[in-house]
Parts: structure tokens; sequence; C-alpha cells
């Protein structure tokens, strides 16, 4: 009887071990996928979590509106305070909103004179913070819309105001946003008004350094940084925030969007325009037939340009 | 007597499952998306070592794959490469929980604070080796120390809700009986 017993201990024990092994083949498997065919895992990773977390939001909403709700609260102890510099605030925003809108009126009518025509206005989607990426080594968030409200990967990200971030990663219900703050984000900038080039590279705080700088003689704290459109990942003229300096004298870009309370993300649609691959197409595109009274309207330098391509 | 262990057992991996994911759903909440805050601890770590240690049969092994396999998932960590690290870890403890089982709290602890260390080694090695982006040192040397320093509260957690303490080693037949 002892003997069955030790027999049937010994015979359970070769059965976990082989399980333990193969466990750590799969594990092993699953790492060299990963590293190998990343897409594809990532793939894996993004219908799991597509899967699952939708399905947890009558959980995870109401945890963090109360949540949220706490904080609210904690800050009406400086309500008085808050009440008397939004006032000024806003009195300041009045005389900028008086100038902004003589502003628009006057460029209106400048670009009807010079007959020049802008970008098209870009649309944008609306999507829910469902999670955050859950360790301060990854800046990211899941949102709420994904591949069945026509998001794609790459598309920008803004809050009202500033850029946020751009899509990595399309589920059904649910797509990622990799946050400009993320280590593995690294975007052409434009920082006005000399129109400098830079890349603004995350480093896991929120005053992201400016990297590969034309000439940093020409750009000042308090600059503003948009979006150059270098690389067709992003439009050009997203805002992002402004030059700042950091305490090694090294440049550093203040990020317009509000972290603290992002809840809901713009997600922008942007179709990057067909690249020139021909150098005779360099000029313009390639014109339909014109007719005669169309030719009439064009200005003075398109119809040399038309000329030149010909 | 091993009925009631065996059912003893199921009820503490329900417990540890649903602490887990208990802990997973607050680090997923989207409270504060600012980046450069401090590393939380390792909980998760911390709670299946201190269960190894006590009631090994509570916690088999394709739970621990699976449930850390989730947390990579979830996180988005390297696809199972903390959870190979959790795997050879919890064999390494299940093989040595004896000895920890003698030892005062404080040796556990230090053995402990060695584990740990190990594994964020070996995690740190693979990704060197694999050509894995890393976690900056800045942020995972005090995620280290905190899940160090978390251990005995993690400890007290087992003993007061989970009802599990470490077995009292009279002699050896009673030992492989129990558990």
């Amino acid at each position: 009887m002892a003997k069955r017993d030790d027999n049937d201990i010994s015979f359970a024990r070769s059965l976990r071990r082989l399980g333990f092994f193969l466990l750590l083949m799969f594990l092993t498997g699953l790492v060299l996928l990963w590293r190998i065919d990343n897409p594809r895992a990532e793939r894996l990773r993004i219908a799991v979590v597509d899967r699952l977390v939708p399905n947890m939001d009558w959980a995870l909403q109401p945890v963090t509106k109360a949540a949220r709700m706490v904080a609210d609260f904690q800050s009406y102890t400086q309500i008085y305070q808050q009440n008397q510099d939004l006032r000024q605030e806003l009195q300041q925003m009045k005389a900028w909103r008086e100038a902004a809108l003589q502003l628009e009126q006057k460029n209106a009518k400048l670009l009807d004179l010079n007959k020049v025509r802008l970008n098209p206005k870009l649309s944008y989607l609306t999507g829910v913070v469902l999670t955050d990426a859950g360790s301060p080594f990854r800046q990211s968030a899941l949102i709420n819309i994904g591949s069945r409200d026509g998001v794609k990967d790459g598309w920008p990200a803004m809050d009202g105001l500033g850029l946020v971030g751009r899509i990595s990663g399309v589920g059904r219900n649910s797509s990622r946003v990799i946050f400009v703050t993320d280590t593995n984000s690294h975007i052409p900038v434009l920082i006005k008004p000399f129109d400098q080039r830079a890349i603004l590279t995350g480093d896991n705080s929120l005053l992201p350094p400016l990297d590969f700088l034309e000439n940093s003689d020409r750009v000042q704290p308090g600059d503003r940084v948009v979006t150059s459109g270098d690389g067709g990942v992003f439009p050009n003229g997203l805002l992002i925030g402004q030059v700042t300096q950091g305490a090694n004298g090294r440049l550093r870009v203040r990020l317009s969007a509000d972290y603290r309370r992002l809840e809901f993300l713009r997600i922008i649609r942007f179709e990057p325009t067909a690249p020139i691959n021909n150098p005779d197409r360099l000029i313009g595109p390639e014109f339909p037939p014109l007719a005669g009274s169309e030719r009439s309207e064009m200005t003075p330098a398109s119809a040399a340009e038309e000329g030149v391509a010909q | 007597m091993k009925k009631a262990a065996r059912i003893k057992n199921l009820r503490v991996g329900i417990l540890f499952t649903a602490a887990f994911a208990i802990v997973l759903f607050v680090r997923l909440i989207p409270l504060d998306l600012m980046p450069g805050q401090i590393a939380p601890p390792d909980i998760l770590f911390a709670l299946m070592v201190a269960l190894l240690v006590r009631r090994p049969r509570a916690l088999p092994m394709v739970l621990v794959v699976v449930l850390f396999l989730l947390n990579d998932i979830l996180l988005q960590q390297p696809l199972g490469l903390w959870t190979l690290v959790v795997l050879a870890i919890s064999e390494l403890v299940r093989n040595s929980r004896s000895e920890v089982r003698e030892m005062l709290f404080l040796s556990e602890w230090i053995w402990f604070a060695g584990l740990f260390g190990a594994a964020s080694a070996a995690d740190y090695a693979l990704r060197i080796a694999l050509f894995v982006p890393r976690e900056p040192l800045t942020l995972l040397l005090p995620m280290i120390i905190f899940t160090i320093t978390v251990y005995p509260l993690v400890v007290l957690f087992l003993n007061v809700v989970f009802g599990v303490q470490k077995p009292v080693q009279r002699d050896f037949a009673g030992m492989s009986a129990r558990s």
C-alpha cells in the first residue's frame, strides 16, 4: 500500500515537472513570437484587450467618476481663490477674443484677395478614455472607439487644445493612444515664428525635450511648437505646446494638453496627401483638361506654373 | 481532514484570483494620466511568493501563468517575459518552501528581497538580450525597494483576509499530510 503511494507521488511529481517544462516552452515561444513577429503578437494582445476591457466598462466608469468627484470635492476648499483667478483670466480672454475676431476677418479678406486655398478643415471623432497603461513605464490610454468607428492607426489624438498622442493599435471596439510623453514617441515639430524644425522625443516627463534642433539661437522660451507634418504621420499645424528651458539649459516643451484631466480625446481624421514620385510632378498635380472659362479665372502665378509643367 | 484542506485550498485560490483582479483593475483606472509618477509596488508578485511559501497547493502552476499573462497583456508589457520569470521563480519557491518556513520572519523578509531583486535583474537581463526597450532605472529601483517594503503588509493581509498562516512544523510526517 505504502509502496503504491510512493509510486503515485513520484508519478505526480514527474507529471508536474513535464507540465512545468511545457509551460516554460510555451512562454519562451510567446516571448520569441512577440520579439520576432511583433505586429502579429500585438494584434493578439489587442484582440484580448478588445474582448475584455469594453466589457468592464460598467465597473470602470462608476469607480473613475467617483474618484474624480472626490478629487473635485477637495478643490472646493480653494473655490473662492479659483473664482477670483478665473474672473481675472476671463477679462483677459475677452480682450484676446476681440483681437482674434478682428484678425480672423482681416485674414479672410486677405486670403480672398490672394485667392489662396488652404487645407480643408480636419474633422474628428471623440472617444472616452477607458483605462490608462496601468504602469508609469508606459504612457498610453485605451479609448472606446475602434475600427467599428473607422479609427485608423497613426491618427493624431488631441484634447480640446493640444496634441496628446497618436493611435497605435486598433481593435474593433477600442484603440490605444500612445502619448507624446512615452519614450517611444518621436514627433517632427516646427517651432514658430522662425519655423525651426526639431524632433520632440518623449522621456516620461511632462516636459519632453527637443532633439535635432536646427538652430537653437532662433528658438526662445515661450515660442509656440506645432507639428510640422514631416514624414506624413501627422497633419501640420497641430498645437503641441510652448518652448521652455530645462534645468540644465536644454530646450523642452511645455505641453498644452492637460494630462491631469484627460477624459475625452479627439481623434483627428487624417489621410496623408499622395506622395510626389515623378520629378516633373513636383510643380503640381496633373490638371484635368481645362475649359476656357475656367482658364480665365486662373491667377497669373498658377498659369505660369501650368506653363512650366507643360 | 483531507477534504477540508482541499476546500480551503480552493477558497484561497479563488481569493487570490479575486485579489489579483482587483489590483489589476485599480491599476487600470485612468485617474491620473500624468507621466513621471512613482511606480507602484509589485503587490502581485509579493502576494504570490507569500502564498506559495504558506500554501503552495492553493496556487497551481497554470493559475500563476494565466494570471500573470493577463497582467502582461493588459499592462502593455512584453508578452510573456515577466510571466516566464515569475514561473521560474514560483517553481524555485515551491522547492525551497520548507527551508523558508523554518526561518524567522525577518530572515524571510531578507530572502524575499533577494528573490525579488533576482527576478527584476533576470527580467532586465532578458530585456537587454532581446533588445526590448527597458524601463528607466530611476523608476525601476524605487519600485523594487517599495515592493520589498510592502512585503510584511502583504503577509499580514494574507493572514487576516485569507486566513493563511505558516504551518507550524512539528515533525516531517505531519508536514506532508498537511497542505
